[in-house]
């Protein structure tokens, strides 16, 4: 009888365990199995062909995929287009929208446990889900788009319903999950995550920890480190365009800026660089077949499955394509049949933090000003796999959800008083829309219809750029921006002072008024447009305050400068040439001064040390300043540089936050005398011939025992594009890319252009494309990472827009039940 | 005897197979359950219960491995479970998986049949 209990109790706890998670491991017998498990997924992402049934049409659908695996949507009305839409993204890519989406929404513990608690907590206190409503809300309020969302949720509910479980994507199966029914509200998460990407600043509490670490000149240090108009910038609209054509609102700066003393910053977080992405535009004037050539390269983290999705979509009131994100319907950057466009971050600072004063222990009221408003509380759910569920208290203001207080701080800051919270105001938070102008910006026509499609576009503000079938070119600076007096909102905010509030108190509109946002067309003699990530005015201009912090301006720069060599004649081989290009402009800069230092030194000193390194020096003198992977110049620049950054800065900031490289610069150029160099910790007033000899010596020591190999630059640094949940043999490491950062090709370690695409607007469209990934989120699919190796190559596809180019290819037609 | 036993496995192998694609993955225990009960050794018992749970999943993986063209997913899933680009030693070890359940329940079967 023993034996017997022994024995079904074995077999039953075995199989207890091989069904389950344990700890990190996967249910090994679930997942392993041939009948279930990832075998049973072999050649899963196939598409369907044929003919299928979709009771949810209300009439026939074409489906077509050519080689790349686009799939072409051509539908009768604008419904069962987005119903496809949905339908054929979760096809591909079902495991990715809905992973992204627990992730945007907190909801992280649920699949992955405790350890995922933390950031769950920072999303909802963020209020990530309360900005999402806040746009479905508004979405709603349009039933026509609201009917469109809900016909793409159908869709991608269609696809989960219609698929045997054990076809759920392998991610569910390793992760021991399944799918969820998909809701509007999970569209509104995406958006606002992709919003909180690119507009993301904390970095107030950096700045103001530096504020106040100057006593007196921290206003004074702010403005010479951190200048609003660096010395060398390019303006993405030109000098000749300062008079705007309107007198801007004004909102004056008060007598002394609110230094807030109620946060500390201990360690680390910002170098304070930008990402980087390009746009530009050539009018038919300088192109050789007399056809304006849109160029754009969006720079952002990487990720497999990639952040972006191919489609063409068609009805007869839509005929677009481009690429998506999955779980959002329509086309984010692309062209239809009459217009193009492309997209750079518009870097303005769309978010404030605010210090709240509690007025009682109980934290249920505030100060503000003679009043305390009641704080508004939203109690959050985290629902965490194998342990309890956790409840945390979120407390609302009038300015937005109270982040971070003594119940709940990052690890490596602090919050100095019980009685403070810090409150995020976010114009994400707001009742925005960003999907009805896409709606509308892949229908428009025209400019007018372009620019009116973005008048409801709020965040994250973005560098639109546009070109037509009549040849027309233009740039808008979108986005939803408050008046903001001179640097507002670049530190932590008096919550309590109403003066610093984005509600200007009816004497001033609260926002910039649409019509005066910034925009240029047809610029004439120029004839072309660019932006990246730069300052969009000119120092002159009188126009609003927008952010603290743009991107230096040497992508810019370059790309000016290549385009004007070309002059006339440009083709869409030379928009390649630029968005390949890898000159460093900073390099080309300031070697010629720091490599006169380092021989001067060299000469003083003995010959033994003389020796060591010096054929360091030859190999920079022979650069070309081309982050080239094969170079291996460019690893010793690198590193010096990072050196000589850090022994300027790390005594005096701290770990903090560091000036752009560009301050770098003007200091290596010109004040190499600047008492930023001094090392605080010697006794010697350190310059930069010091600073540059210790980083030089220091450099050279780290790369000794490195072979030719390991040095060069795609070898030494490489790009890493990771499985979103980092599991590795899902990821795509190593790969042997060129450029850095502040170049145009400014691919790193883990970011880079995730989509450069050229359209020239000729009849028919020539287009190219590629992106660091595949249109499948099968991992085991040669879709998957199909465009990887090309993409490290500097390849480009050329796109089919069906209208003008016919192929044979997988063809689905899905069809009503009646 | 030998042809009884062969037919015995050949039989519970094609049902495992059958039923694997309608039925929980650890169904396969319940058949190995069943050949142990009818068996007429503890060691028997084993034997055959291991053989055949190694040898279902064995032949469905190796099948839809050698079947499966393009398709990385063994060769990724190997790195991801035994770190190692190894499909086969996944192959076996998987296997054993299937092995070491049916070994168990065709023990616990044949000591519900103890004579």
């Amino acid at each position: 009888m023993i034996k017997k209990i022994i024995g079904i109790t074995l077999v039953l706890t075995i199989i207890f365990l091989l069904n389950n998670s344990v700890r990190q491991y996967p249910p090994m017998g679930k997942l392993l199995n041939p009948f279930t498990g990832y075998p049973a997924l072999i050649e899963s992402d196939n598409p369907p062909q044929g003919t299928l049934i979709f009771p949810n049409l209300s009439d026939t659908v074409n489906i077509k995929w050519d080689e790349l695996r686009i799939p072409h949507i051509e539908a009768k009305n604008e419904n069962d287009l987005y119903f496809m839409q949905g339908y054929i993204m979760a096809f591909d890519r079902l495991w990715q929208m809905e992973f992204q989406t627990h992730a945007a929404a907190g909801r992280l513990s649920e699949i992955l446990g405790d350890k995922a608690l933390d950031y769950d907590r920072l999303q909802r206190r963020k209020g990530m889900i309360y900005a999402a409503e806040n746009t479905i809300g508004e979405i709603k309020k349009d039933s026509s788009l609201y009917s469109i969302l809900e016909s793409f949720a159908d869709g991608i509910n269609f696809y989960i319903n219609s698929i045997d479980k054990n076809k759920y994507p392998i991610e569910y199966k390793i992760l021991n999950y399944e799918p969820e029914k998909w809701t509007t509200i999970k569209t509104g998460l995406l958006l606002k995550s992709m919003a909180w990407d690119l507009t993301n600043r904390t970095e107030d509490l950096e700045y103001t920890k530096i504020l106040n670490d100057f006593g007196n000149r921290g206003e004074e240090v702010i403005e010479e480190l951190f200048p609003i108009f660096p010395k060398k910038y390019l303006p993405i609209v030109d000098k000749d365009k300062l008079n705007l054509g309107f007198t801007p609102y004004k909102k004056e700066a008060p007598d002394s800026i609110y230094k807030s003393k109620n946060y500390k910053i201990k360690t680390s977080l910002n170098k304070n660089s930008s990402i980087g992405s390009n746009n530009w535009v050539i009018g038919s004037q300088r192109t050789k077949n007399n056809n304006a050539i849109l160029s754009n390269d969006p720079h952002l983290n990487l990720s497999l499955p990639s952040i972006w999705y191919l489609m063409h979509l068609k009805c007869p009131t839509i005929n677009v394509m481009g690429v998506t994100i999955p779980g959002s319907p329509g086309i984010i950057i692309g062209f239809n049949d009459k217009i193009a466009w492309g997209v750079t971050n518009g870097y303005d600072d769309s978010m404030d933090w605010y210090d709240i004063q509690y007025e009682n222990e109980s934290r249920t009221r505030y100060k503000y000003g003679e009043y305390t408003p009641h704080i508004k509380q939203r109690i959050e759910e985290i629902k965490i796999k194998n342990h309890a569920t956790f409840y945390d208290t979120v407390l609302y203001t009038h300015h937005g959800p109270i982040v971070w207080d003594f119940k709940y701080y990052p690890k490596d800051s602090m919050i100095v008083h019980d009685n403070y919270g810090i409150a995020l105001q976010w114009t994400a938070h707001d009742s925005t829309n960003e999907l009805q102008s896409f709606y509308l910006l892949n229908k428009a026509s025209n400019y007018e219809e372009f620019k009116i499609s973005l008048e409801s576009y709020d965040c994250p503000g973005q560098n639109f750029i546009y070109s037509d079938i009549n040849n027309n070119i233009a740039i808008l600076h979108s986005g939803k921006n408050p008046i903001r007096f001179n640097r507002q909102g670049m530190f932590i905010s008096d919550g309590s002072d109403a003066y610093y509030d984005w509600d200007n108190q009816a004497s001033t509109p609260d926002y910039i008024p649409s019509e005066h946002k910034i925009f240029d067309k047809n610029p004439n003699p120029r004839w072309y447009l660019t932006s990246a990530n730069q300052n969009p005015i000119h120092n002159n201009a009188d126009y609003y305050y927008l952010s603290e912090h743009f991107a230096p301006s040497y992508r810019a720069t370059q790309i000016h400068k290549m385009i004007n060599d070309k002059n006339t004649n440009m083709t869409i081989q030379d928009m390649i040439n630029i968005q390949l290009d890898n000159t460093s402009l900073f390099a080309q800069a300031t070697l010629p001064k720091l490599l006169p230092i380092i021989e001067e030194k060299y000469k003083a000193e003995s010959k033994e040390i003389k020796f060591i390194g010096y054929e360091w020096i030859d190999i920079l003198k022979k650069w070309d300043y081309k982050y080239t992977g094969t170079s291996i110049a460019p690893t010793f620049f690198e590193e010096w540089i990072n050196d000589i950054e850090k022994n300027t800065w790390a005594d005096d900031l701290d770990n903090i936050i560091w000036p752009e490289i560009d301050k770098l610069e003007d200091l290596i150029v010109n004040s190499p005398n600047s008492t930023w160099f001094d090392i605080k910790t010697t006794d010697k007033e350190e310059t930069l011939i010091d600073i540059c000899s210790i980083s030089f010596k220091n450099i050279v020591q780290k790369l000794t025992n490195k072979s030719d190999i390991e040095l060069e630059w795609k070898n030494y640094r490489g790009t890493d594009i990771l499985h979103l949940a980092k599991i590795s043999p899902f990821s795509s490491l190593d790969l042997k890319t060129s450029g850095s950062e502040n170049i145009i090709n400014a691919t790193r370690k883990h970011e880079g252009p995730s989509w450069r695409y050229i359209i020239e607007m000729s009849q028919p469209y020539k287009i190219k494309g590629i992106y660091p990934g595949g249109q499948s989120g099968y991992p085991g699919s040669v879709h998957y990472n199909q465009f990887i190796e090309d993409w490290v190559n500097g390849n480009y596809y050329d796109l089919k827009f069906l209208d003008n180019d016919e192929f044979t290819g997988i063809e689905l037609q899905c069809i009503p039940n009646h | 005897m030998y042809t009884k036993s062969l037919i015995r496995i050949i039989s519970a192998i094609i049902l495992i197979i059958i039923t694997g694609y309608l039925f929980p993955w650890w169904s396969f225990s319940i058949i190995t359950l069943i050949v142990g009960y009818s068996s007429y050794s503890a060691k028997e018992s084993a034997i055959h219960g291991f053989i055949i749970g190694f040898i279902s999943w064995f032949i469905v993986l190796v099948y839809l491995f050698t079947n499966a063209g393009d398709d990385q997913i063994f060769s990724k899933m190997s790195m991801l479970i035994i770190n190692k680009n190894n499909p086969m030693k996944l192959i076996i070890y998987s296997s054993l998986i299937s092995g070491t359940i049916g070994l168990l329940s065709s023990w616990v079967g044949w000591q519900f049949n103890k004579r």
